[in-house]
């Protein structure tokens, strides 16, 4: 790793509008790169993995920072930061899954910088907010010269650091569809210490009929288990239409590790740990999203 | 004992306010004219012969000043150990070598007008490597037909020890005391095991940094940050064979050093450098340099044998120990002694024996680490007491107390072996191990917890407390030296010299108070300078725990110097003998006439009035034996059956360190030593490749805890008095770090019924281990 801060000189842009920086990106193409709050970006430049020529900076675009609701969801501007997400009352209250994330994710000084968007783009299979948006079936805004189109979070994400944007497009906002009545949530987060990235993290959600079986799940582990997040349709599958019993959840637990397909040669913990440990917490997530949602339905 | 005024009081750090203003206290704090930039060529290969280097295009890249490496640098075969001389350490390094001996091994060094350039040199730089064969294993290291590491011929000890290099072993020593296997006859249970730890990097704030330059005499100074100034200024003498005359080392204000720092690491690259070159220099290193070449704690395997009978009486033990020294031999067999000299007099036994060897490996070298050899050690001894104790049923508190050594007793392994081979007999003087016991057991609520773990929830999480008992000696015997000097300004102040190096450890501080205490000033009328070879007098540097005991000596033995001064004078003044003067508050009072003379007036009498003089002295100490601090550790954990997660809940650490010079600084080491053992117990490990390369050398990878991780931790200072130590004190530096392995361990076990004989306790591990219970289990029925 060299010794300098950032390896290569680079031009460095500040544009106040998304049309700006569409502008900026489609002129300088693959040798643009945007940056929100830098919290990956610079430590992959630090280690010369990238080495952009022009850097776009989009913190100054006031129309890509917000936290507001409508009636089917809440919407969370590209450029919000972590620290944002866990001091809006909104989101504690009517989104804990995504409280929950984001205040597992890092420490206190890289929530201050780190963005959503950003923790979205740069797709590391271990991300801590992805798996929560998806099991709220959480959409992906794009913008890009040619207008606006969107995208399921699940489709959006591809692989590792791969994403579905295509060249001049910019993430600007997810917008996460609100828990159905009946709701209750979990995410769980294992790390080696509290500043790592995760070993394995699982985020629930169980919705609930008047009957008191299982109307719809979403079961999604992150973590390095596999090029992205893995969502368990199988574990889905079998809880719905179910009565949720412990048994019953520990075979969606066992499914849902039967999809991973950690990378051999990871640091943090052994594959095999992994779908072993990935059991417990599904089961653990899927066990307390349940009790929520006795609780009164908070989710 | 009497009362003190300065001493045992937690007055501010000397340096805290500047260091607070973030003023450039540090080695890398300046900037000078003309600095050119170094970096370093390492190896990626483990064992390998360079058949040639090519530095041609390097050396002609615009801005590059000068590349250093085998073919033009002259060959002086040295230790990189920063001890005293003759260094009980292996000459088996050379600046440049033609054969590397681990990833990260030295190839190369370039000084260019900045950083980008002398990078941009390194890789034009070409190496014609030629592979070896390498050897990993320390138990595969002396096999027949294991690649030979140190085939050169001019690798040796300079004192006489055994050394075999032809088959990698670097170091041998065994002993007896009593009679091993008589005492295992005699006992009821005998306990049985093997242990292995492992890597660990010391993860200073501050990585290595030097800044070479000559002064306008020509003399090289060298600014770095390092534990062992003096030692500098010899083994870079050495190195670049001139006279010590022409260096001068100054070590700034150090971001941290824990014994990675007793090392001389990259000084003389840096001064060889600034010599070709004429220029000012800087060598700093990344962290991911410290990661792939500094140096690293000794990973051993060790096997205990111990027995004891019914009553808890322990009849024998045998710890048979084989550290890993990787690819150098620095501190491989001081740190291999201390598994015995410094960690065994713990424990009341007649029959001891110990048979330890160091070899070579091609990894990373190990170095000194706070606790230096004895962290390896507590950890199977203290998980074989807890094993015995619980053979014979008895508490470990209890069993703890019973066979722990006391006040005026001895051990025979003081005699038999010291950190560098002879041993030194002593009585233990002091030592509140048993309060600390029991104070300890008390505030942690032991017996309670133990009662209430009894039961355990039905949940997956399992609860479960364990404690230890931990020593460590102080100093080098009869070979560390201390000196001070000090002298009287107009104003009544006094600068104190200390050759004493002080890391960010409060040293500066604490030997101000025990200066200020001696003549009875306030801490702020000492000016303290500290670690110049030009300007303060010798001292070992900052090792062996020994700076508050060895230096603080120094240090008071100066001042009583410097009191006889003043009451002469003072005499004189009143017309009265000094027998009946005394010092009292800045002043001599006479106990007859009652009469008063202030130390200003003094001074002005002894500069400008009569018989002028500098009142001033220097004194000397050196460490006749080691002082025995003493630790009694506890610790509570939580432990996820289901996912292996084991979380330190509470940790209580009651500690003898005789008298707390400033409480609220020994509180700090001790607290410091408890944070770095639980991280290296739990999260810190290196990875390694089969290639032999770490593949985690960051912040990122290799987790050490940080504030959020860090438990409740409750350090009580349970005083003694040490006769020998400056106003009763001993050593607190290194003993705390030797506690959480064992304590951990035992926890764990006492929670799950597992025992970790391997560390660190990942998840993994513990999964694993809960697992391979079960299944004898089952096996078992
Ligand atoms: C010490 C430390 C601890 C960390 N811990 C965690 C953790 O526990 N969990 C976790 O998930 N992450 C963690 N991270 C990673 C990182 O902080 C997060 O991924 C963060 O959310 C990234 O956001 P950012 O705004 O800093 O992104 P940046 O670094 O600015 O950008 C990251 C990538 O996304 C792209 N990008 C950013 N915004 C947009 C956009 N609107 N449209 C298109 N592309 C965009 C950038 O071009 C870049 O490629 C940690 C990082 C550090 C340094």
């Amino acid at each position: 790793m060299g010794t300098r801060i950032l390896l290569n000189d680079f031009e460095y842009f500040e544009p106040e509008t998304i049309s700006d920086a569409i502008t900026i990106l489609a002129k300088y193409r693959k040798d643009a790169k945007l940056i929100a709050g830098g919290t990956d970006l610079l430590v992959d430049m630090k280690k010369g993995k990238i080495k952009p020529k022009y850097l776009v900076n989009l913190m100054k675009i006031l129309d890509l920072r917000y936290i507001t609701k409508d009636k089917r969801g809440l919407r969370i501007g590209a450029t919000t930061t972590f620290r944002e997400i866990t001091a809006s009352k909104l989101i504690k209250r009517e989104y804990p899954l995504l409280f929950e994330a984001a205040e597992a994710m890092g420490t206190v000084q890289i929530r201050n910088m780190a963005t959503i968007g950003g923790n979205i783009c740069n797709a590391i299979p271990s991300a801590e907010i992805p798996p929560a948006l998806v099991a709220l079936d959480a959409v992906a805004k794009i913008a890009g010269r040619r207008g606006e189109r969107s995208l399921p979070l699940e489709e959006f994400l591809m692989g590792i650091g791969k994403i579905a944007l295509k060249s001049g497009e910019l993430l600007t906002e997810v917008y996460a569809r609100s828990p159905p009545p009946r709701s209750g949530t979990a995410f769980l987060k294992l790390s080696r210490t509290t500043a790592d990235l995760a070993t394995l993290n699982v985020a629930v959600r169980v919705t609930l009929e008047k009957n008191g079986a299982c109307k719809e799940a979403r079961v999604v582990v992150g973590g390095g288990v596999g090029p992205t997040l893995i969502r368990s349709k199988k574990a889905e599958a079998l809880l719905k239409g179910k009565v949720l019993k412990e048994p019953l959840i520990e075979k969606a637990a066992q499914a849902a590790s039967a999809q991973l397909k950690p990378r051999p040669t990871s640091i943090r913990a052994s594959p095999l740990y992994k779908i072993e440990v990935c059991k417990v917490l599904v089961k653990r997530a899927l066990l307390k999203a349940l009790e929520r949602t006795k609780a009164g339905g908070a989710r | 004992m009497r009362k003190f005024k300065v001493v045992g009081k937690s007055v501010p750090k000397v340096d805290a306010l500047a260091l607070a203003q973030g003023k450039p206290l540090f080695t890398d704090d300046i900037e000078l004219r003309g600095m050119l930039h170094a970096k370093i060529l390492w190896s990626p290969h483990a064992h390998a012969r360079i058949k040639n280097i090519d530095t041609s295009k390097a050396e002609a890249l615009p801005g590059v000043h000068a590349v250093l490496c085998y073919k033009n640098v002259p060959r002086v075969i040295h230790t990189t150990a920063g001890q005293g001389w003759p260094e009980p350490s292996p000459y088996d390094i050379v600046m440049f070598d033609n054969k590397v001996r681990y990833v990260g091994d030295r190839v190369a060094a370039v000084a260019a007008e900045t950083e980008e350039i002398a990078e941009r040199a390194l890789e034009l730089i070409k190496v014609e490597y030629e592979p070896l064969p390498a050897v990993f294993d320390p138990e595969r290291a002396m096999d027949k037909g294991a690649p030979v590491i140190h085939d050169e011929p001019d690798c040796k000890y300079i004192i006489p020890v055994f050394y075999d290099p032809k088959h990698n072993h670097c170091a041998h020593i065994d002993l007896e005391v009593g009679d091993f296997e008589q005492g295992i006859k005699e006992a009821d249970f005998v306990v049985e095991c093997k242990f292995k730890t492992h890597h660990e990097q010391h993860c200073s704030l501050e990585p290595h940094t030097c800044i070479c330059y000559f002064d306008p005499a020509g003399r090289l100074i060298i600014r770095t940050s390092n534990q062992v100034p003096f030692h500098v200024r010899r083994i870079v003498a050495q190195c670049l064979q001139v006279p010590e005359r022409m260096i001068r080392v100054i070590k700034p204000r150090i971001g941290g050093g824990f014994g990675g720092k007793q090392e001389v690491l990259i000084e003389e690259v840096c001064a060889m450098l600034a010599m070709l070159t004429k220029r000012p220099v800087r060598l700093a290193y990344t962290r991911e340099e410290e990661f792939v070449s500094a140096r690293v704690r000794h990973p051993m395997v060790m096997w205990a044998k111990t027995g004891v009978k019914k009553d808890g009486t322990i009849t024998a033990i045998q710890l048979k120990v084989l550290s890993n020294a990787g690819a150098y031999g620095a501190h491989a067999m001081t740190v291999m002694n201390n598994t015995c000299a410094k960690a065994l007099p713990l424990f009341r036994c007649k029959n001891i024996k110990w048979v330890a060897d160091a070899v070579y490996t091609n990894l990373l070298p190990g170095g000194a680490y706070r606790g230096y050899g004895v962290t390896q050690a507590a950890f199977p001894m203290g998980v074989m007491m807890d094993e015995m104790a619980e053979a014979i049923g008895m508490d470990p508190v209890d069993f703890w107390k019973l066979n722990t050594i006391k006040e005026g007793e001895t051990s025979p392994i003081f005699k038999a072996l010291s950190e560098t081979g002879r041993g030194v007999e002593m009585i233990v003087e002091s030592c509140s191990l048993p309060e600390c016991i029991d104070k300890g057991a008390e505030v942690f609520g032991w017996r309670e917890k133990r009662e209430r773990y009894k039961k355990q929830s039905k949940g997956p999480i399992k609860h479960g407390i364990g404690m230890c008992c931990l020593v460590q000696g102080g100093t080098v015997p009869l070979i560390d030296m201390a000196s001070a000097y000090a002298k009287m300004n107009d104003d009544g102040s006094f600068n104190l010299l200390i050759g004493a190096t002080d890391l960010g450890t409060g040293a500066d501080t604490v030997l101000s108070q025990i200066f200020a205490e001696t003549l009875d000033i306030p801490v702020e009328d000492v000016i303290v300078y500290p670690s110049d070879t030009d300007l303060t007098p010798f001292d070992k540097g900052a090792y062996a725990s020994g700076t508050t005991y060895l230096s603080g000596m120094a240090v008071l033995r100066t001042a009583e110097k410097i009191r006889e001064q003043i009451l002469g004078v003072a005499a004189d003044i009143l017309g009265e003998p000094k027998e009946g003067l005394r010092i009292e508050n800045k002043g001599v009072v006479s106990g007859k006439s009652g009469k008063r003379v202030e130390f200003s007036q003094i001074i002005k009498r002894a500069l400008y009035g009569k018989d002028q003089f500098q009142i001033g002295a220097t004194a000397s100490e050196f460490s006749r034996l080691p002082p025995q601090s003493f630790a009694a550790h506890f610790a509570e954990v939580a432990v996820d059956t289901e996912t292996g997660q084991v979380k330190v809940l509470s940790y209580v650490a009651a500690v003898d360190c005789g008298t707390a010079v400033n409480p609220k600084l020994a509180e700090g080491q001790a607290e410091g030593a408890i944070l770095n053992g639980i991280s290296y117990a739990l999260t810190e490990e290196f990875i390694f490749d089969d290639r032999g390369r770490v593949l985690n050398p960051s912040f990122t990878d290799y987790k050490i805890f940080s504030a959020p991780d860090i438990p409740k931790i409750t350090t009580i200072l349970v005083p003694s008095y040490e006769p020998t130590g400056p106003y009763g004190a001993k050593t607190v530096g290194e003993v705390n770090i030797n506690g959480p392995l064992p304590a951990i361990s035992n926890a764990i076990y006492n929670a799950v019924g597992i025992r970790l004989y391997e560390t660190p306790f990942t998840p993994e591990r513990v999964l694993n281990a809960l697992k391979e219970k079960r299944k004898s289990k089952i096996k078992q029925r």
